[in-house]
Formats: C-alpha cells, structure tokens, sequence
C-alpha cells in the first residue's frame, strides 16, 4: 500500500500517517491481522522521525484500528460490527455537519452527499 | 619510472569506471536519467534523445581528453615528489571534470522537464510505502563478519607474539576496518523501498536486489580488508609476493565491486523499462544538479542514491554538509601530500656526533643513538644486500624507518641511498641502524666514534 506525506500541509505528520492508515483499512487495502511494518522501519522509510510513527501507532491503538502483539508486532484489528465511534471523528463529524448547516444545506442534502461519499469509498 | 607507471597504472581506471559510469546514466533506470525524472513518454521524445546523445558525445570528448593528459604527464622528465603533486592534481581534475557535462544537461533536460510539463499529478509529497516497510530485513549472519576478522587477527597475533610492537601496529589496520565495515553495513543500510510505480512487485524485486547487493559489498570488503592484512604480514618475508598479491587483491574487488553495481543499475533499468506510464515517483525537487540529496524534511542524515546501490548523505542536515565538506576539503588538499614529498626529497640527511650520541636527522625525523649503548660501529662503502622498505619512506635521495636485508631482518635506516659511505651500528641489545650523511665525511665520523 502506497501513501503520500505532505510536508507542507497545516496537518500534523503523525496524523497524515494515522489518516492514511485508516483510509487503507476502510478501502481494504489493509486487511483485518496485517502485520504492520515496525515503528523504525516506517519511520525509516517515511524519513520521519520514530516517535511521530510512535505517536501515529498510540493513536491508532486507542481508537482500536490496530492492536500490539508481543509476537506478531503491530497488526490491523478485525472489524466489529458494534465498533463505537471513536471521540475525535464523533467531533469532526459534528463540526463537518454544522458547517454544513452553515452553508445551508438541508438535511436531505446532507444525507445524500454522505451516501455518495460511503459508496464511493467503499469503491476505491 | 617504475614507481610513475604504478602510481599512473593505480589512477588511470578512474577516467573509463567515470566514463562507464555517467554515460550509464544516460539509460533510464527507475524513470531517471541523468538523475531528471521523466514519465515513459518523455524518455523517446526527440529532444530527449537529442540531449542524452549530445551529453553521451560530450563525456567521450572529456573522458578522451583527460586520458590523453594523463600519457602527457606521465613522460614529463620531473622528480618524484613533483610526479606525485601532479598526480593528485590529476586525480582531483579527473574526478570533477567529467561532472561538469552531466551538470549542464542535468538542467537542459530539467528545462525540458519544466517546458513539457512533465510532472506527476501529485508533486511535492514523500510517497511512502507501507507493504515494503512491513517485509521482514534479511540481515547479515554476524560469522559472515567474524570469520573475515578472525583472519585478520592472525597477523596480529603473530606481531604481538613477536613482539615487534611497529607491525602489531600495522597489522591492526585489518581487524579496524572490518570492525568498521560491520558497523557501516549496521549503520549505512538504508530501509527505504525502492518505490518507483505502485507495482507492489516490482518494488520488493528491486528493494530486495538492492538490499542484497549492499550485504554483499560489505562482506567482501571485510573480506579483501582481512587479505590485505596478510599480505602486509606475507610481504615481510617475501616483499615482491606480498606486492602482487595485494595489487591482485585490489583488482579483484575492484572489479566485484563494479560487477555489483553493474548488475544493480543493469536489473534496475530491465525492471522499469516500461514503468512511468500512469503513476510514478517523482523526487527530483529533492536532488540538487540530479546528484546532491537536500530535504530540510528528512529526518535521515544517509540516504540511498538513487540509481544503483550506493549511499548518499543528506546535505540539508548540519552534520551532511560537514560530512561533504571534509571530503571535498580532502580532496583538495591531496596534492598537498605531494609537495610534502618534494619537500622530503629536497631535504639532506645530517648525522651528527655529540658527546654522548649519534644523531641522524632527516626532516622532523630524528634517529638518536646514545654511544654508551653501541656494541659495534662498521663503516660500510656500499648499502646491504636485499635492502627492503618494511615501514617508512623510500625515495631516490632518502631511505629512513623500518627496512629488512638478507643479513639484517630488523634494520633502523636514516640515509641518503646516493652518497655513501654508510655506518652500520649495531647496539647492546642487537638493535641494528644504518646511518650516514650525504654532505659529511663519514671516515672522520667513524674514527671519532672508535
């Protein structure tokens, strides 16, 4: 699975590298007991320094989208149907939907974008 | 003359492996030639091609020219001293001439670049590939690095048995480097994969060939470094074979060396020949004149060049400006190591006798013998048979430090090999040194000695 950093980007590295795991999760390019590369061989081939992959791996983890095992190393969690929604997204999406709200757009129209957003995710 | 031809013989090689090795570039490895990124469209474009055959004509003419100079200096009828400063001279000249033609159709062709709008969808971004970083490293057995080093160890053991604390000096020159070699294959080796398109199998084929090469380079230097140890050790008692055999031992990893980076490059252009077609890698912004790494974003002082197997360092960190300064500063000042060697050459060799010692001085070299420790004095009108340089300097008009005969195999030598006669002072402890000076009168030396 191939992803870009952006160095100039607002967005924190550590999160660019957790945003873009979990996007390879949901578009299933990373399958639920992947074994992720160690916290130094990413950082070495990211060439970014090992405690922003820690710190990209911790956040992972507490949101459940991968878990450590002493003798498998880090691997990507299976999917539960009942996973809760993690704090942060909860609170991106409510921000996302009042600036929507903002913009004037109606429920419907809300609802419709987020269902071509889904499928299209599902897609790629 | 013998020693102008092998010192010409060890540098003439540099012009064809330089030749070889930037007309290489010209072939495009991983979308990259002359270290300019190109997409599959651009490589067969009409003035793509015109510009690598102009820079291919180009680096002949240089290469041609630089090989001419080297006969041309070769026969100037000059001392060894002034040969050595223009050899230097030479080497830092054949280095960094043929650089220049890449230099300039480096930007002709990134002109190019630019005017054609040749440029992935997303630039300016690090592609990171998580599947190659997750593959398991196939690291070096350590016993691939020990066996080499218990080799090396060999002449050393024997220096300390012997107790001759000068050559178990020497000798710890092998064991050093492949210590060294070890820690740089630890150190240098590089995880990124070599991502190029996103064929996943592509970049494991060429992230393994290229780790694998790098394995390989290391131990072999261990190897010949444990080589050369015992050659050292061997030319003590047979200098002409310990000569031969580290001169074929050079070439012989010369020639593995290149051979290993030939089938990298070679594997590196069959695998992507028909890559850059949709998505492709583009770092260039990151590679100044296509060949000095600078990003202020990488966290990595050594990185890995970009075609073949080798390793660069990168110049936006403090510590790979200092890295590539010194060696540039280094290479600049060799051809001060040659008029060092004028200066040895030019300098007289003065013996001189005080109250209570005999002085031999050549230099900042000085060789003192106190009287009171001298068994026997010899004056000696022609030098000893089978006179070898063990350690030290071997010039026309000077022959001083560590040096062996058939009758001595431990000899002290401060003299001018030219003006004889010489004298042969063996001291209470069998400790044996041949001195003299080219201006004094020995026979008068001798006799206030006696």
């Amino acid at each position: 699975m191939l992803f870009r950093l952006d160095f100039n980007s607002d967005r924190p590295i550590y999160q660019q590298i957790r945003d873009q795991i979990v996007l390879g999760i949901a578009q299933g390019s990373l399958s639920p007991g992947e074994k992720l590369p160690t916290v130094r061989a990413l950082a070495d081939e990211a060439g970014v320094n090992m405690m922003t992959v820690s710190k990209a791996y911790q956040l992972l983890k507490q949101e459940g989208y991968i878990s450590t095992d002493r003798r498998s190393g880090t691997v990507v969690s299976p999917r539960e149907g009942d996973r809760s929604v993690p704090e942060q997204t909860m609170k991106r999406l409510q921000l996302a939907l009042s600036e929507l709200r903002v913009a004037g757009w109606s429920r419907e129209q809300v609802l419709e974008l987020c269902r071509e957003l889904y499928e299209q995710e599902g897609r790629t | 003359m013998i020693g102008k031809l092998i010192l010409w013989a060890c540098i003439i090689p540099v012009i064809p492996l330089m030749y070889w090795q930037l007309n290489n570039e010209t072939k495009f490895k991983k979308n990259i030639a002359l270290g300019v990124t190109l997409p599959y469209v651009g490589r067969s474009h009409p003035q793509t091609v015109e510009l690598l055959s102009q820079f291919r004509k180009t680096l002949k003419g240089v290469c041609l020219g630089l090989l001419l100079s080297a006969v041309v200096v070769l026969l100037l009828p000059v001392s060894f001293g002034l040969a050595l400063t223009i050899w230097f001279v030479w080497l830092d000249v054949a280095v960094v001439v043929p650089v220049i033609p890449y230099v300039k159709y480096n930007k002709k062709l990134k002109a190019l670049k630019q005017e054609q709008g040749w440029y992935p969808e997303v630039p300016r971004t690090r592609v990171v590939n998580l599947t190659a970083a997750a593959q398991e490293e196939n690291p070096v057995s350590p016993v691939q690095f020990l066996l080499p080093l218990v080799v090396s160890l060999i002449p050393l053991v024997w220096g300390l048995v012997e107790r001759d604390w000068l050559m178990a000096a020497m000798f710890l020159t092998g064991p050093v480097c492949v210590l060294l070699f070890w820690a740089m294959y630890q150190w240098a080796m590089r995880r990124r994969a070599e991502t190029v398109d996103d064929n996943e199998t592509l970049t494991q084929t060429l992230t393994r060939i290229r780790r694998k090469a790098w394995r390989r380079c290391w131990v072999w230097g261990s190897w010949f470094m444990a080589g050369v140890n015992g050659s050292m050790w061997l030319s003590l008692f047979h200098p002409l074979w310990g000569l031969l055999v580290i001169l074929a031992l050079s070439a012989l990893f010369l020639v593995l060396a290149v051979g290993l980076e030939f089938h990298v490059r070679h594997q590196q252009e069959r695998l992507t020949a028909q890559s850059g077609r949709d998505t492709y890698v583009d770092e260039d912004e990151k590679w100044i004149w296509g060949m000095f790494y600078y990003d202020p974003n990488d966290t990595h002082l050594v990185v890995n060049a970009r075609i073949g197997m080798n390793t660069t360092v990168n110049l936006a960190k403090k510590s790979g400006q200092i890295i590539m300064g010194a060696t540039a500063v280094l290479m600049l000042l060799m051809p001060l190591f040659g008029v060092w060697a004028m200066a040895e050459e030019r300098t007289p060799v003065i013996l001189t006798l005080t109250d209570t010692a005999l002085v031999a001085e050549h230099g900042w070299d000085d060789y003192e013998i106190p009287l009171s420790d001298i068994a026997q004095a010899e004056l000696l009108p022609k030098l000893p048979d089978g006179l070898v340089r063990v350690a030290g300097t071997g010039m026309d008009t000077v022959l001083k430090g560590r040096f062996k005969s058939d009758e001595y195999p431990k000899l002290t030598v401060c003299i001018d090999p030219q003006k004889g006669p010489w004298l042969l002072i063996t001291l209470d402890d069998g400790t044996v040194y041949l001195v003299g000076d080219g201006e004094a009168d020995m026979e008068t030396i001798y006799e206030q000695m006696k």
